[in-house]
């Protein structure tokens, strides 16, 4: 009787870890394909799909850019969460333009839904998760996005990756009207695995727009990212009982504290990263750091509180630029 | 004892899986068996031809970054696969010379050559070096068992004087190490890979992204002056 119900099982964890490596093996493969323009050549070319919105730009003093969580599918469907969040920041700081339309865990951009093969079965996937229904295999949609997380942390694909995404994050810049060379402060906000997509383009945003970058990181799992050499400060988020970013100083020997010579290790030493404790927030679900429902002992809400650390941050940047 | 008939392609695939598994297991006993049979040598050298095709694969990463085209691509995977045959073949040859130098045994260069085409039987699980993040820790892994293979190897046939046969593959290696310092090992390696991608010569990846990154610098300067004389225009 036992036997009926673990073998099965066996098998269905043998054959989800089969899916896994699979995955993982591919998972390289569209930064790479898109580098060789085996598909198209690589475009160079910086497109703009809108005009720059000149009315809206003219008063900037800031941009920032927002990266999602490894549960998105797209930069359009970020939750109703994140979206609460942004237009919290945006009421306190109206000089600041945010920018949120770039998917960072897709060298091009490219949502798990547009046009590509299997995007059928990601919105189907993305479909069942908003029902319940599917909350296992909406584990898929975390795997798939996490292995990008490693491609943008790898020595090997991490600059092809990056640098895709910084193009993408770049022509959505200059959409918004963002004059490279102007001197005006990007941040980069990376929640979990965007963490590390910020650190990782950061370098090339950098040296394209002459602009001075800023990351802040809500829960961000990053890697020992070279990157953190051009960013002028990593502002981390962290709450107490959220031990992911911890998988980050783990995994990745450049972050480990007795290796001195490491890029992250060096950013560190010159005083370039400030952890910031916001309270009792967990990595994702209910008492994150965009719940809106639960509250700190004051009576603040985690987001609320979320928003006046970082609009306290933007701010205090703007002062000493 | 090894399954180790090589009549039938079904018997031929098992061999192959019988094999590697004992070379991987560092079995001495198998290198034994391989030696043995006539068609060993073959069996060995076609192993080393897949290790090869295998580990270039996984370490494509810079045939990618170069932008080769995709059937370039697949030419560069065999071209390369032949290279790591001909470099294990040198290794094999600096081996046979120092063994017989510097201890009293007399090998034989096509067991020498077997032994160490055999001991590259770990490479086949190359491909594995694609995976982000672990790859890096797998090609580490697969060096070290590559290595210690080769070690086997040596047990299998010359236990008495290990310590001689260690130092002439250490040798061997720094030989050769040495030799594909020289310039014209150098010119020739450049030649290859010209010839093998079809590209003008081999840039890291870091040296390429920035070149692109310097090309969007312009394009967005370019467009920051479009947008300047458009306002003055309007005005």
């Amino acid at each position: 009787m036992i036997d009926l119900v673990i073998t099965p099982l066996f098998y269905l964890a043998l054959l989800g870890l089969l899916l896994i490596f699979i995955m993982a093996l591919l998972s390289p493969l569209e930064t790479l394909n898109w580098w060789a323009g085996w598909n198209h050549e690589a475009d160079k070319e910086i497109v703009l799909t809108s005009p720059p919105d000149q009315t809206r730009t003219e008063k900037a003093t800031h941009y920032a850019v927002y990266l999602t969580a490894i549960g998105g599918i797209s930069a359009a469907d970020i939750s109703s969460r994140e979206r609460h969040f942004l237009n919290d920041l945006q009421e306190q700081l109206p000089h600041l333009v945010i920018i949120h339309d770039v998917f960072p865990f897709s060298v091009t951009n490219n949502p798990l839904n547009g046009e590509r093969q299997l995007s059928w079965l990601w919105q189907k996937i993305h479909n069942s998760r908003m029902k319940k229904s599917g909350l296992i295999l909406s584990g898929l949609i975390f795997v798939r996005n996490l292995l990008q997380v490693a491609v943008s942390g790898d020595p090997r694909y991490g600059p092809m990756y990056n640098v895709g995404v910084a193009k993408e994050i770049g022509e959505s810049l200059l959409r918004q009207g963002y004059v490279p060379g102007s001197g005006i402060p990007i941040s980069v906000m990376g929640w979990s695995g965007g963490g590390q997509i910020a650190i990782g383009t950061a370098r090339y945003l950098h040296e394209a727009f002459e602009a001075p970058i800023y990351v802040i990181s809500i829960g961000g799992v990053m890697a020992d990212d070279p990157g953190i050499l051009y960013v002028e400060h990593l502002y981390h988020l962290n709450g107490t009982k959220d031990k992911f970013p911890k998988v980050g100083e783990i995994l990745y020997p450049g972050r480990w504290p007795f290796l001195k010579y490491t890029a992250w290790n060096q950013a560190k030493r010159n005083g370039k990263m400030s952890v910031i404790v916001p309270g009792p927030m967990v990595h994702t679900g209910r008492h994150d750091y965009f719940d809106h429902k639960a509250t700190l002992p004051n009576g603040q809400s985690y987001l609320d509180k979320t928003v006046e650390i970082i609009s306290g941050i933007i701010s205090d940047i703007d002062n000493s630029e | 004892m090894y399954d180790f008939d090589l009549n039938s392609l079904g018997s031929i695939i098992s061999a192959l899986f019988h094999v590697i598994g004992g070379v991987l297991q560092l079995d001495p006993e198998v290198y034994r068996v391989v030696m043995a049979h006539p068609y060993g040598t073959r069996f060995a050298v076609f192993i080393l031809f897949l290790a090869g095709l295998s580990s270039t694969l996984g370490q494509s990463v810079v045939l990618f970054a170069n932008r080769v085209k995709l059937r370039r691509f697949l030419f560069s995977l065999v071209m390369f696969a032949i290279s790591v045959v001909v470099s294990a073949f040198l290794w094999a040859i600096a081996i046979w010379l120092l063994v017989n130098w510097l201890t009293s045994n007399t090998w034989l260069l096509i067991d020498v050559w077997t032994g160490v085409a055999l001991s590259y039987a770990p490479l086949v699980f190359g491909f594995l070096i694609l995976l982000p993040y672990l790859g890096r820790i797998i090609d580490d892994i697969l060096r070290v068992w590559v290595l210690l293979a080769m070690l086997t190897g040596s047990l299998a046939f010359y236990p008495e004087n290990l310590g001689g046969v260690v130092l002439a593959g250490i040798l061997g290696w720094v030989s050769l190490y040495l030799l594909s310092s020289l310039p014209l090992w150098v010119r020739v390696q450049e030649w290859y890979w010209r010839f093998s991608t079809g590209t003008k010569k081999q840039t890291s990846t870091q040296d390429l992204v920035e070149e692109y990154v310097s090309e969007i610098h312009e394009a967005a300067n370019e467009m920051r002056g479009d947008t300047a004389v458009s306002g003055e225009d309007e005005a």
